[in-house]
């Protein structure tokens, strides 16, 4: 009976020490480490709050007729359009502190921005556009704008980055759960006896695979909890980050466990593995934020820790991402992958 | 008696040097079959083989009248192994080590709990059945490496040196628990350097050189290959007059 197996491998992982501190105690301390030394870097990553915007519409402007549906608009999205007949509108914006001001004429419009509220200024540009796009494609009916998430307002900052990233990142350390169980079973000949009994290979590798996926993901569910709670990591969609991450963890315990089939060595698996994940983690943002990082975007889409890494950021910090999907579909091949060469090593193997 | 496992021309090569080369041995139903040679002889190998873990080069192994390869699925449950290693989880408790490999088998709920118990106290060890095994001493590890092969009741018993490096009182206890197991049924095939333990409990003894049998019969019988008096010589004296004193591993 399987279970007994998987059981008994849980509990043989569960009981080392060190995959507590690997993937409860690491996860906290790496991330409480780079949350403190990145913080003042990402802090232009902090959400914009709602603001106000002055407004100047000249005599006879086509712009007139849409002020009011503008305004409308604005204030669903956290911007409160005021008119100022008067002043100029460079000493308007930095005298009333305003995020922007914007002047109609006849032909156009102007939008004045303070160098001290960029992002209020960028996310008003933003709105702007959208809104006489959308006014264009509708012909002035009922215009109706969600500028909730405009691409260049993130509001990810140190603390959800990294509470998050290195969550992701030792949970694709995944092996180092198993060492101890893959060396006991290598050096008292273990794998001799269960061959013995005619357990199958594809059971066996099951027994390896479940309680790993099983502690990994206990271990950084639990890391996950305390830096919710102490370091106030904010994680977006909570299900769909579980499937995520639960998704991850499966890609890379197949993965290395497959490392270990083949070379049949646990130095040499930790070694691969170790480094092919520095290096995704590397491309994929685990280092230097992805958002920052020069690598070209054809590297970091191969790295199955970018696609996570951006699925949960984006779904942290703007509730919404393009790479969700990407990121399952990627896990769930690669598990399939790793599993089929996997057994069919181990078969080869025991089979010799 | 009938014959519970055969060998048929098994054939065993690592880098083109056979290492057990046409074996052909027969095992009764009821025995305590003891298999000597020295270090490199193939006794190993030829346990593997009848195990499943080597596949052989050549021959075959016949086990309950049937091809153990392509019946291994059918025929695994009546087969129990104890290796010369401690093949047990230090990081388990005792019962769950016996859990672990009796489970294979297909026993589950309150009969394995049964089985867990019965050769937890078969070995001596059902009151520390709560410690793990890593605490154990080597005779007490040892004892339970046993534990871990008999719980499925298995028809035919291997062990292979299970007495090595271990006190006196612990080699005698396992050695009555094999005649134990005898006596209840099981079939025994036996494989050790210490020739009192295989003279004391073997029914019949087959000695092995250069992965061949070189000799095989009941104790009495091997020392008449020797001598005429058989009263005044060991099984050791024998073994070493057919393999010679040279030493094996150089």
């Amino acid at each position: 009976m399987i279970r007994y197996l998987i059981k008994n491998n849980f509990k043989i992982m569960f009981r080392n020490g060190l995959n507590i501190f690997m993937y409860v105690l690491c996860p906290i301390i790496v991330s409480s480490v780079l949350i403190s030394a990145f913080s003042s870097l990402m802090e232009s990553y902090e959400p914009v709050q709602d603001f106000e915007v002055g407004y100047r519409v000249e005599e006879n402007s086509d712009f007139a007729e849409y002020i009011d549906l503008l305004a409308d608009a604005g204030s669903k999205n956290g911007i409160s359009f005021v008119e100022y007949k008067t002043g100029t509108p460079k000493k308007l914006v930095d005298s009333l502190d305003l995020g922007g001001f914007i002047e109609f004429n006849n032909d156009g419009y102007t939008i004045y921005e303070s160098e001290d509220k960029q992002y209020e200024g960028a996310k008003l540009e933003y709105m702007i556009s959208a809104f006489f796009n959308k006014s264009i494609s509708d012909e002035n009916e009922d215009i109706s704008l969600d500028i909730k998430y405009p691409e260049h307002a993130a509001s990810v900052n140190s603390t959800d980055y990294y509470g998050i990233i290195y969550i992701v990142y030792f949970g694709w350390c995944a092996i180092v759960c198993a060492a101890g169980l893959f060396s006991q079973e290598k050096k008292n000949r273990i794998n001799e006896r269960l061959k013995v009994s005619n357990i199958s290979e594809f059971k066996l590798y099951l027994a390896k695979i479940i309680p790993i996926v099983s502690v990994v993901s206990l271990g950084i569910g639990i890391s996950s909890i305390i830096t919710a709670f102490l370091l106030g990591v904010h994680w977006g969609n909570i299900g769909l980050s579980i499937i995520i991450v639960l998704f991850m963890v499966i890609a890379a315990t197949t993965f290395e466990v497959m490392i270990y089939e083949i070379t049949n060595s646990m130095i040499a698996t930790i070694i691969l593995s170790f480094g092919i994940v520095w290096i995704w983690g590397f491309v994929g943002g685990s280092f230097e934020t992805y958002m920052f990082s020069g690598h070209s975007e054809i590297l970091k889409l191969l790295s199955p820790v970018y696609h996570g890494n951006r699925a949960l950021v984006e779904l942290s910090s703007i509730g919404k991402s393009d790479y969700i999907l990407s990121s399952i579909l990627y896990s769930l091949i690669m598990s399939i992958v790793c599993s089929f060469v996997a057994i069919m090593a181990g078969n080869i193997r025991r089979t010799e | 008696m009938n014959t519970i496992l055969k060998t048929i021309d098994l054939t065993k090569k690592y880098d083109n040097k056979a290492v057990v080369d046409n074996l052909n041995i027969e095992i009764k139903e009821g025995e305590i079959f003891g298999l000597l040679g020295p270090n490199g002889a193939g006794k190993s190998t030829t346990m593997n083989m009848i195990c499943n873990i080597v596949k052989p080069d050549y021959g075959s192994v016949e086990f309950m009248g049937k091809d153990f390869r392509k019946n291994k699925k059918e025929l695994s449950k009546n087969l129990g192994y104890i290796p010369q290693h401690l093949a047990i989880h230090g990081s388990l408790k005792a019962w769950e080590n016996v859990e672990l490999f009796t489970s294979l088998y297909g026993i589950k709920g309150d009969e394995l709990k049964e089985r867990i118990e019965e050769s937890l106290l078969y070995v001596g060890l059902s009151e520390r059945r709560n410690d793990y095994a890593k605490k154990f001493s080597g005779g007490m590890k040892r004892r339970l490496n046993i534990a871990c092969a008999i719980g499925h009741h298995p028809k035919l018993l291997i062990f292979d040196e299970p007495t090595v490096g271990i006190d006196p009182q612990s080699r005698n206890f396992i050695l009555e628990k094999i005649k134990e197991s005898n006596k209840n049924g099981a079939t025994i095939i036996y494989t050790s350097h210490y020739m009192e333990e295989v003279e004391a409990i073997c029914t019949r003894i087959a000695i092995m050189d250069n992965g061949k049998v070189i000799a095989c019969g009941t104790s009495e019988e091997l020392k008449k290959l020797v001598v005429d008096d058989i009263s005044n010589i060991t099984l050791e004296e024998v073994f070493l007059t057919l393999t010679g004193k040279k030493l094996r591993d150089l």
